[in-house]
């Protein structure tokens, strides 16, 4: 990409949110002479996107250009990159991630710009011949050194200006609000000049319908909670990254004994007994790290199973790490409020029914005078383990849809606390029906591994994103109730007894009775699930929701968020 | 002592919903009576009441029959 590509009148200025009603506010950027981007997600094929980018075009004005961002591409690359060059597409947009369409993007002969995460990404990129790179503001002067023009991405003014500062080209704004900062005011009164007054309004004040969640102090700019995932699958990177945007980031408390910060005691490479696997020092400095990262904004809790061995322990680090709220489950947490006294901290048990939930508050309200913060209740197609049996997963009394009128019921029983529903719950739309059934927010898990964000290996994500529905299933688990996953060849060998041996140098779980369920089913949960976290394809265990067949692309948490809650440029929190 | 047997056999009754004469100390709460592992907790938290006892976590573990709660109320029960 030569410079006089960038060399224009005005600051070159990506799109940075894609509005409702987003096709006329393309046209709208491209008319103020910014760079348009359309996704080929949003089109079901290439014929739609030829239509729309031939639309575009007629929308052209001096300096704007067309920008593909190619987020979704698969199948039919060839068709859609044929697409772009009739449309007279000026750049390709795609993260360092994409290329197994690498050759066929270099033969469309279109400058790209690839948006990478780190420095590592970005010389990648360059050996890949990409014509200028994406980037955080404070990636900025770092990256220039590569010798490819940088545009930066921006949430605040002082981004904006940092970024112009250290040498960046351009500016994708990623919020509308900042169209207000000095670098792109300019820019700012010819984009309101081609919006009518609705989208005008859009733009100014935000466009979200869901509702604003509460739990106990803390106030959510939306209501989605994300999982906890162990091991290690949602770590400081991923909930630090996820409270940034307004929601709830769930670090998961199993495992720790693995994360980079601890120097476990080992044996026959694994962490040597409970301890080592979950070292309460660990925790604390993940749960540190995590509310470090997500800048005040949203909350960062703990997911504790309650069939951890060391469950106290993790309950005292937690809050010594400073978490916001506590969610158990996999058992029931009736000894939680115990355990936290009058620390300021929402407590969240995960129940698979009324019953459940009945006899929690029961206990807590007999015992410790406390009822739940809010409740999780968590449906038979969520990832991992599961609170019905195989048959039970099966049985269409138990589908989420059909148990939370029971759960709001029991709630209604003892107060007004917020029911958030998990298991299944994959985009907008869903969110949107299960509030109108009376849950009060959502938890997502198996969309949040396919974030850069998600502390899972690179290679953990890319198994979830190429699993097929047939290849994600129930299977038998050794604490006794089966666990969602995909089926690698791993389980063909337990069937086959050539699994990895059974050692249980760990001790994860009591449900387990130290190997013995391990010895039942023919492997070690928390070795298998460890491995997969590094990345070890062949011995790894791959635990997703049934909605991980539907995973397609890494994208960042925020772009994630932007899209569940339909906010474009996530007003509520940039605003 | 014949109060507490008969004490607790009620509330096993009234948490299963079970006849009374289908209950007797040899009765596992799993395997003779059907319970769940909610059905166990919730027993338990009802003998805790109506005792007015506290059964620590390691204990309720062992209380796994009719047998094993009436012991455990025999030997901790404040007269």
């Amino acid at each position: 990409m030569s410079e006089s590509f960038f060399n224009t009148a005005s600051l070159p200025t990506l799109q940075g949110w894609q509005a409702p009603g987003s096709l006329d506010f393309q046209a709208a950027f491209l008319r103020a002479g910014g760079w348009a981007l359309p996704r080929t997600e949003a089109f079901p094929d290439a014929a739609k996107l030829r239509e729309r980018l031939q639309e575009l075009k007629a929308s052209m004005r001096e300096g704007g250009k067309i920008g593909l961002d190619l987020r979704g591409l698969r199948d039919s690359a060839d068709a859609v990159m044929a697409a772009a060059r009739e449309a007279g597409v000026a750049f390709l947009l795609h993260t360092a991630e994409l290329p197994p369409t690498l050759d066929l993007l270099r033969q469309a002969n279109l400058p790209r710009i690839v948006a990478v995460q780190n420095a590592e990404e970005a010389a990648q990129a360059k050996a890949g011949g990409a014509s200028a790179l994406l980037a955080r503001p404070g990636l900025v002067a770092a990256l220039r050194s590569l010798g490819l023009p940088v545009m930066a991405t921006a949430d605040t003014e002082a981004e904006a200006k940092q970024a112009m500062a250290d040498g960046a080209i351009g500016l994708q704004p990623r919020t509308p609000s900042l169209l207000d900062a000095s670098p792109l005011a300019a820019f700012r009164s010819r984009l309101m000049a081609g919006l009518d007054s609705m989208a005008q309004t859009l733009v100014r004040r935000g466009a979200c319908t869901l509702p604003r969640l509460r739990i106990r102090n803390l106030d959510l700019a939306y209501p989605i909670q994300q999982g906890g995932m162990g091991v290690g699958i949602s770590w400081e990177g991923l909930a630090g990254a996820v409270a940034h945007e307004g929601c709830v980031g769930l670090v998961s408390a199993i495992g720790t004994g693995y994360h980079g910060s601890a120097n476990p005691k080992m044996r026959l490479g694994r962490p040597d007994g409970s301890d080592s696997l979950n070292p309460p020092k660990a925790l604390e400095w993940i749960i540190r790290e995590a509310r470090e990262r997500s800048a005040g904004r949203g909350a960062v809790g703990v997911n504790i199973l309650c069939a951890i061995e060391g469950y106290e322990a993790a309950v005292k680090a937690s809050l010594a790490g400073g978490a916001q709220m506590i969610v158990s489950g996999a058992g029931l947490p009736l000894g939680l409020p115990g355990m936290v006294g009058d620390a300021d901290v929402a407590l969240v048990p995960i129940v698979s029914s009324g019953r459940a939930l009945q006899v929690i508050c029961k206990q807590w309200q007999r015992k410790y005078n406390r009822l739940p913060d809010a409740v999780v209740l968590e449906g038979p197609e969520s990832g991992g383990h599961q609170g019905f049996s195989h048959e039970g997963c099966a049985d269409p009394a138990h589908t989420l849809e059909n148990i939370l009128p029971e759960v709001i019921a029991e709630r209604d029983k003892w107060g007004d606390f917020p029911v958030l529903v998990a298991g299944g719950v994959w985009d907008h739309a869903d969110i949107q029906k299960f509030l109108a059934l009376g849950a009060s927010g959502v938890q997502m898990g198996t969309r949040f591994i396919g974030t850069f964000e998600c502390d899972a290996s690179p290679i953990f994500k890319e198994v979830i994103l190429r699993a097929k529905a047939e290849d994600i299933g129930l299977m038998k688990s050794p604490v006794g109730l089966p666990a969602r996953g995909v089926r690698t060849s791993l389980q063909a060998r337990i069937e086959a007894g050539t699994a990895p041996q059974i050692r249980c140098v760990s001790n994860c779980l009591s449900p387990c009775g130290h190997g013995k369920g391990a010895a039942a089913v023919g492997y070690c949960i928390a070795d298998r699930l460890a491995d997969a976290m590094k990345g070890d394809q062949e011995n790894g265990l791959f635990f997703t929701g049934s909605n991980g067949a539907k995973l397609r692309d890494l994208i960042s948490v925020r772009d994630l968020i932007e899209e569940l809650t339909q906010d474009p440029g996530l007003q509520r929190v940039y605003a | 002592m014949a109060d507490v047997r008969k004490k607790v056999i009620a509330i096993i009754a009234e948490q299963l919903a079970k006849p009374e004469d289908s209950i007797s100390e040899s009765s596992h709460f799993v395997d003779d009576l059907g319970a769940d592992s909610l059905d166990t907790v919730e027993i338990i938290m009802a003998i805790e009441e109506a005792f007015s006892l506290e059964i620590p976590e390691s204990e309720q573990e062992k209380i796994r029959t009719v047998g094993d709660a009436i012991a455990y109320i025999e030997k901790h029960a404040k007269a």
